[in-house]
């Protein structure tokens, strides 16, 4: 897996979009921008619906409502989030494919999606009026607190150089 | 005493010191700090949106606000806290920094607008509270408030481009 990765740093090293990318100051911080918007995004909709799952907030809605409400952003938000993150990687694939915590936090990613999907599709099988089961609430929290874990290994790569 | 005394002064704090030296104390704070006001911005978002009429347009303002605004000041505060660390820790060169001035310029015009908001404009709330779309004050005062955090976010992201930390 290391070699596959060096090689494509090396790949990415010899593309004249790197050079580009890297060279005018406003790009990276720009994308960067986009990147934390969408993270807000994904990470708010996630705490909503923990807090919704939980009975704390925003009860005017069903959980699945909430779900429902929140799947389409998510989505929109992660497409985002790889658009971004792939002209960050772009810019200094050293700093980003090389780095473990980026190795780390990219299947995270991937399967906190895929977490998201799972739980948020059992959320709209829950009746109105009945709350989430235990399991469900324990989802939802976990969920939030995946995202929150992915967004500190995110900030983290700027200082495992 | 001047500005800069009481900055130099703040900078040669025991905890100010500490967070600059300790090589892992800075990371962390900065991590809540980047936790929190992404909480702020996102609970901002669905309520500001709300506002506009772009989304949840059946949900009540008054319950939505009710539900997410403890939310958004926790994180605020927690943001806050965070943030005067950060600050401590580099007085002199955040305070020089023009993003910096600029983020905390736009935050104090971010507490008018809510101020503005909840002061006069909200006193009609019953009118428009469950109706999709509100009268232009109102989307207005959601506009204004989306576009300052947005600029928020990215003055932040520009601080960090453009001063070292230490």
């Amino acid at each position: 897996m290391a070699g596959v990765l060096e090689q494509a740093t090396k790949s990415i090293d010899a593309l004249p979009m790197h050079e580009t990318v890297r060279d005018i100051l406003w790009i990276v911080p720009a994308f960067q921008t986009v990147h934390i918007i969408a993270v807000c995004i994904v990470f708010s909709g996630s705490l909503v619906v923990a807090l919704r799952a939980l009975g704390i907030a925003g009860t005017h809605w069903t959980l699945a409502r909430w779900q429902q409400r929140f799947s389409a952003w998510t989505g929109i938000a992660l497409v985002l989030l790889v658009l971004t993150g792939a002209v960050l990687i772009l810019a200094e694939p050293e700093r980003e494919l090389l780095n473990a915590l980026f190795q780390i936090k990219m299947p995270m990613v991937l399967a906190t999606a895929l977490l998201s999907y799972g739980i948020g599709r059992q959320f709209r099988f829950i009746p109105a009026g009945q709350s989430a089961s235990i399991g469900l609430k324990f989802g939802a929290i976990l969920i939030f607190v995946l995202w929150g874990i992915i967004m500190g290994l995110g900030r983290w790569i700027a200082y495992a150089n | 005493m001047t500005i800069d005394s009481a900055l130099t002064a703040l900078g040669q704090m025991p905890l100010s010191v500490h967070i600059a030296e300790d090589p892992v104390l800075f990371p962390w704070i900065e991590l809540i700090h980047v936790l929190a006001i992404t909480n702020v911005f996102g609970t901002i978002l669905l309520v500001d949106l709300r506002l506009l009429g772009l989304a949840g347009r059946d949900y009540p303002v008054s319950s939505l606000s009710r539900a997410l605004v403890p939310v958004t000041w926790i994180a605020f505060v927690i943001a806050a806290i965070t943030g005067s660390l950060l600050f401590i820790s580099n007085p002199i060169t955040y305070f020089g920094n023009f993003y910096f001035r600029l983020k905390m310029l736009l935050m104090i015009a971010a507490g008018i607008n809510m101020a503005i908001f909840h002061i006069w404009t909200m006193r009609g709330m019953r009118k428009w509270d469950t109706t999709p779309h509100a009268p232009f004050a109102v989307r207005a005062a959601g506009l204004i408030s989306i576009l300052i955090w947005l600029t928020v976010i990215m003055c932040g992201r520009w601080i960090g481009f453009t001063m070292a930390p230490f």
